[in-house]
């Protein structure tokens, strides 16, 4: 199993324990990486300002990884859902396609349209599986609830990301409760994180994050789980943000997933990163077995 | 009376529904001592095959000439009990049904012993009515195959082909000076996605009429006069400026209807370029719309409002003519204001259509319409967007109104022709929502089309076969059968007063000689006539007053300061009873139910009878308003309570006593709470 | 309450969007409202309304989209867009009245900062030395400072 890690922008300098950590867990799981250097913006903060060089920006990524023949793993949902949307745009429309790789063409690169681009969540669910993710948990987490954050772009829309069932999603719960621990429901674990919004209306962005924090946490989780770049952004580093501008207490530390897989793989705290995350989420080691 | 009454009783246990509650075998024994009681015994299964051919066999064997059967309820059992002892050579209408589960067993489940008396008590009343029992027999008469088609539009035209196809003979009258109705006015109508020319729908069916060997047609023709009923109506037309007379068994009409003129609103009336749908129509089917830019159709005006209810045509013919205007012209610019769109079936497809065309559509609220504006002469019209919160104006150079309708004017004189009602909203009033849709109440007529309710072409079509069939069921047949519970005039006592014939629902009772005259096929023995004959002339048989008022006495026999006599209709009341008793909704062992048709037939004196006795109350029971199946009786019976607590007063009797309760036939809980009230209130506890 | 003549509106606006790649047609929005039932923005803060967005798109309100706060509120997040039962692409419609309204001078600085940077650099974030000592400390791949490649396409289209 080899793929061409995709990381986008905010995660080699915002959020690096997702990067060491996805690399941990994966390494672990006998999955391969390619790095390619030249990848570039996916396109989304462009989406706002101009469709087609969004597409262009998502495209050029696509074309290096066909350019070695490899399949694309992406980390961010956002990320994620911006290069899906690229790749059915071209293939829906001859002639979008066509314009996208004349510009590409200067610089020798092509759209073939031949290459699989998964999110981390669907390639150890569906390319690793549930069940070999259990055999490499040594330490299974015991009574800890997990409220589960999907994220907006890998569930809609659903004709194009074809991530999961969008009403009724279960993989990111399975993957979680492999590790022991339990997903429990939540009304709005479908809701938007607010992210999109940040930059744009702050307020309305931590309104939106601060009531699923809520509604998490009133429904019993001790941690919410989410594995997107822009996701876990809002709900760690604005989080605290809302504490300290709002003066609400720690509502709800998240934690990424592979950190989570991470700790029950008896991974190393400190190649799984999370002493970077700005909330402290090293309690969640008390809910480890023995 | 006869001397050799000899009466059987049957007691059901229904497996153990009511013998687990009431002492059957102790029920039988008592009924053995009762007067006239001839043969008495305990059914296990009283309704299986072998115990009806058990039955008939008892019946002979004990040479019984009157059967009362106390078991489940006549609302659903009485036909097969009635064909069982008709088989054993009794004449049905000396079967008395006694109901003992319903109205026992399954809602007094606390008290075996109370349940056990009150049986008692119910058989002793069903034994007392079924030694006053008569033979009866159905009612039959002839009915030939002529058919008065009133209206000749599509919905008249279609019943009259409908008729005319089965053999049998339809006169077919119009007002107007040829057929087609309102689709003579109209451009094109929608049928299944296909949009037709008005016209050319009404030159096939007219074709199709005129060529018929079996239909007479009468055009620019009025109805002056129907007498009589079914099998039995003498017409008088005027038709060309002279009468003509004819025969008709039975009658369909169609007379359609009209919209009603939004004069005064919306500048209508006072500025040509306002006009309703059906004005637009003409100007589509005229080519006259001339160089219009800006059309704003107002949808729901005159309806679905307080006064009357949704047209349910208005969405769809404000779409098709939205759609006409931009096939004329695709730069005429359509806005439709609306309340709520209900476009079904193939009509949601227009919707889309007209969508793709570039109609508009703007949705206002219920309280705040739009208004038409004239500012130096143009016009405008000014209208709230609910779903933007925005008031728009809207310049425009036609307005469309898309108003109610109401019945033709016809209708009036030809209500009282055929002494049927019409609805608030002025259209001919059905038997029956869903039990006789195109049914009057009056037996041979019936209705269809717009005349019932505003519809589209398919559905008035629909109808029209419809109503042709129902009409065509007695004629097929040759006869129309009644059931012999029907009034009976005694002349001799008659004063001629008229009451009867002026109040009869069905205009039944004919004034012939300076006496009233029964038609027994038209009446349906509601009994309101002969509770209210002031000298006590008339008799409904099964229900005579004797037969009710040994009910009462039977009842009151013992301890009558426990009970109560409830007087239930059998349609509705009686339903409500069925239904706390197969809800197993418990209440108090004190009413003794005693059914009659309609609680119209509860004459005061019953109420007297029963409280001179020492009842501790009485209980009228009917049909919830506004329905009754004899029309109006529950209205009948509600005035008449009135009249009886004030008779009641000066008697000296507490007027407080007397109940009544208006309750569906689904309406258990409402007849058990008023059991329960009514003994909490009479101190019966 | 201020009054619009709506023969004023532009009524080619409904054409121009409608043309845009898959977008399709909204003509068929009957205002059933489960877009604004389902969109989360709208229960924090209901000055954002998508089904009012697409009322004032078919009636062809142009100057009141594209010049106005709303279409900046939405979040992205697809909802209404999965759950429009006309198939309606909202998401996708706000997004092009979002590139629309830019050319009006109407973009939030959070979004236009981000086009600067991107522009400049082909990726959000530059990765400098000091980044890289850091990625090494935590056993990650040196990356270039910038996309540069990149940059220079972005800038040619």
């Amino acid at each position: 199993m080899k793929f061409a890690l995709f990381l986008g922008c905010n995660i080699p300098a915002r959020l690096k324990q997702y990067e060491s950590s996805t690399r941990a867990v994966l390494g672990n799981l006998g999955v391969e990486l390619v790095d390619i250097k030249e990848f570039n913006c996916c396109g989304y903060p462009m989406r706002n300002i101009d469709f087609k060089t969004s597409i262009l920006a998502a495209a050029r990524n696509l074309a290096l990884a066909e350019k070695q023949g490899l399949n694309m793993i992406v980390l961010c949902m956002c990320g994620y859902g911006m290069l899906k949307k690229a790749d059915h745009a071209m293939k829906e429309e001859p002639s979008l396609r066509e314009v996208i790789n004349t510009t590409l063409k200067k610089e020798g690169l092509q759209f073939r349209g031949d290459l699989e681009i998964r999110h981390l969540l669907s390639v150890l669910y569906n390319e690793v599986s549930v069940e070999a993710i259990r055999q490499r948990v040594t330490r299974p987490f015991k009574d800890l609830k997990i409220a589960t954050h999907y994220g907006c772009h890998a569930l809609r829309p659903s004709e194009i990301v074809q991530f999961d069932d969008p009403v009724n999603p279960t993989l990111f719960d399975k993957l979680v409760e492999a590790t022991g621990a339990q997903s429990i429901y939540w009304q709005s674990r479908l809701d938007c994180c607010g992210a999109p919004l940040f930059g744009i209306n702050d307020n309305l962005s931590m309104d939106l994050a601060e009531k699923k924090l809520l509604d998490a946490k009133r429904s019993g989780a001790h941690y919410l789980c989410d594995a997107c770049t822009y996701c876990h952004l809002q709900f760690d580093t604005v989080q605290e943000m809302i504490s300290t501008k709002r003066g609400e207490n720690h509502l709800l530390p998240a934690i990424l997933y592979p950190q989570l897989l991470g700790l029950s793989m008896g991974i190393d705290e400190r190649i799984l990163g999370l002493e970077m995350n700005h909330i402290d989420i090293s309690g969640i080691k008390g809910f480890l077995s023995e | 009376m006869n001397e050799n009454i000899r009466v059987g009783v049957f007691v059901c246990d229904c497996g153990s529904n009511i013998a687990g509650i009431v002492n059957v075998p102790e029920v039988v024994e008592y009924t053995k001592g009762l007067k006239h009681v001839a043969f008495a015994d305990e059914g296990k299964w009283s309704c299986s095959v072998d115990y009806l051919a058990k039955m008939k066999e008892l019946i002979k064997e004990n040479d019984l000439n009157r059967v009362v059967i106390a078991s489940c309820t006549p609302r659903t059992h009485e036909p097969l009990f009635k064909r069982t002892v008709k088989e054993a050579g009794v004449n049905p209408y000396l079967l008395e049904f006694v109901s003992i589960r319903e109205q026992v067993s399954w809602v007094h489940r606390a008290d075996p012993s109370k349940a056990t008396e009150k049986v008692k008590d119910l058989v002793r009343m069903g034994v007392a009515k079924a030694v006053l029992l008569e033979e009866g027999e159905e009612i039959r008469l002839s009915v030939k195959t002529d058919c008065l088609v009133i209206g000749g539009g599509m919905a008249g035209m279609t019943a009259a082909l409908n008729i005319a196809d089965q053999g049998f003979h339809a006169i077919l009258v119009e007002k107007e000076s040829r057929l087609g109705g309102l689709l003579n006015r109209l451009s094109v109508v929608c049928h299944d996605h296909v949009k037709l020319e008005a016209a050319e729908i009404v030159k096939a069916k007219v074709a199709l009429v005129e060529s018929h060997q079996n239909i007479k047609v009468y055009t620019n023709a009025e109805i002056e006069a129907v007498e009589g009923y079914i099998g039995n109506y003498k017409v008088t037309l005027k038709a060309n400026g002279s009468n003509e007379t004819f025969d008709a068994s039975t009658v369909i009409v169609a007379t359609g209807m009209q919209e009603i003129e939004p004069v005064g609103q919306f500048q209508y009336g006072s500025d040509p370029r306002v006009v309703t749908q059906v004005q637009l129509e003409g100007l589509l089917r005229g080519d006259e719309v001339g160089q219009v830019k800006d059309v704003v159709i107002v949808n729901c005006v005159n309806s679905k409002n307080e006064s009357r209810g949704c047209c349910t045509i208005g969405c769809s013919v404000s779409v098709k003519n939205a759609l006409a205007l931009k096939m004329l012209n695709k730069d005429i610019r359509v806005d439709i204001l609306y309340r709520d769109l209900s476009m079904v079936r193939e009509e949601g497809s227009d919707l889309e259509t007209a969508k793709r065309a570039g109609v508009k559509f703007i949705r206002f609220p219920d309280d705040r319409y739009p208004e038409v504006t004239k500012e130096d002469g143009n016009l405008g019209v000014r209208v709230y967007d609910i779903l933007l919160g925005k008031e728009f104006t809207l310049p425009s150079d036609l307005v469309v109104l898309t108003t109610g309708f109401k019945g033709d004017d016809t209708c009036e004189a030809i209500k009282g022709h055929l002494k049927v009602s019409t609805n608030p909203d002025g259209f001919f009033q059905e038997a029956h929502i869903k039990l006789g849709p195109l049914d009057f109440p009056s037996d041979g007529i019936s209705l269809c089309g717009c005349a019932r309710s505003p519809k589209n072409l398919k559905d008035s079509c629909e109808e029209g076969a419809g109503a042709a069939m129902r009409a065509s069921i007695p004629m097929k047949r040759g006869y129309l059968e009644a059931e012999g519970i029907v009034a009976d005039i005694d002349l001799d006592v008659c004063n001629s007063c008229g009451l009867c014939a002026k109040n009869c629902p069905y205009g039944a009772i004919k004034w012939e000689d300076e006496k009233p005259n029964v038609i027994k096929a038209l009446c349906k023995g509601c009994g309101l006539c002969a509770a209210d004959c002031p000298k006590n002339a008339i008799s409904i048989i099964h229900y005579s007053d004797e037969q009710i008022l040994a009910q009462v006495d039977a009842a009151l026999e013992e301890r009558p300061e426990e009970k109560i006599i409830g007087f239930v209709c059998h349609w509705c009341a009686l339903g409500g009873v069925d239904m706390a008793g197969v809800s197993r909704l418990q209440y108090p062992t004190n009413a003794r139910l005693i059914r009659v048709m309609c609680s119209a037939r509860v004459a005061i004196k019953f109420i007297e009878r029963a409280f001179e006795l020492g009842a501790a109350g009485v209980l009228v029971a009917g049909c919830e308003f506004p329905t009754c199946h004899y029309i109006t009786g529950n209205y009948a019976a509600e005035e008449r309570i009135k009249r009886a607590k004030k008779r009641l007063a000066r008697k000296g009797y507490d007027p407080e006593k007397l109940w009544n309760v208006w309750c569906s036939a689904a309406d258990g809980p409402k007849f058990a709470n008023t059991m329960r009230d009514m003994v909490k209130e009479l101190g019966l506890e | 309450m201020r009054t619009f003549s709506l023969r004023d509106l532009d009524s080619d606006f409904v054409d121009e969007i409608e043309s845009l790649d898959f977008i399709g047609t909204f003509r068929d929005c009957y205002a059933c409202g489960t877009c604004t039932g389902g969109c989360p923005v709208h229960r924090v803060n209901n000055d954002y309304d998508p089904l009012r967005i697409m009322r004032m798109l078919v009636l062809g309100l142009r100057e009141e989209l594209l010049k106005g706060e709303m279409i900046w509120l939405c979040s992205d997040c697809y909802t209404c867009q999965e759950n429009c039962p006309m198939e309606v692409k909202i998401t996708d419609i706000i997004n092009h009245l979002k590139n629309l309204a830019t050319h009006e001078d109407n973009t939030p600085l959070g979004v236009s900062t981000q086009k600067k940077l991107l522009m400049d650099q082909g990726k959000i974030y530059i990765i400098d030395e000091f980044d890289n000592k850091k990625r090494a400390k935590a056993g990650l791949p040196s990356l270039p400072e910038m996309a540069e490649e990149a940059r220079k396409l972005l800038n040619k289209r």
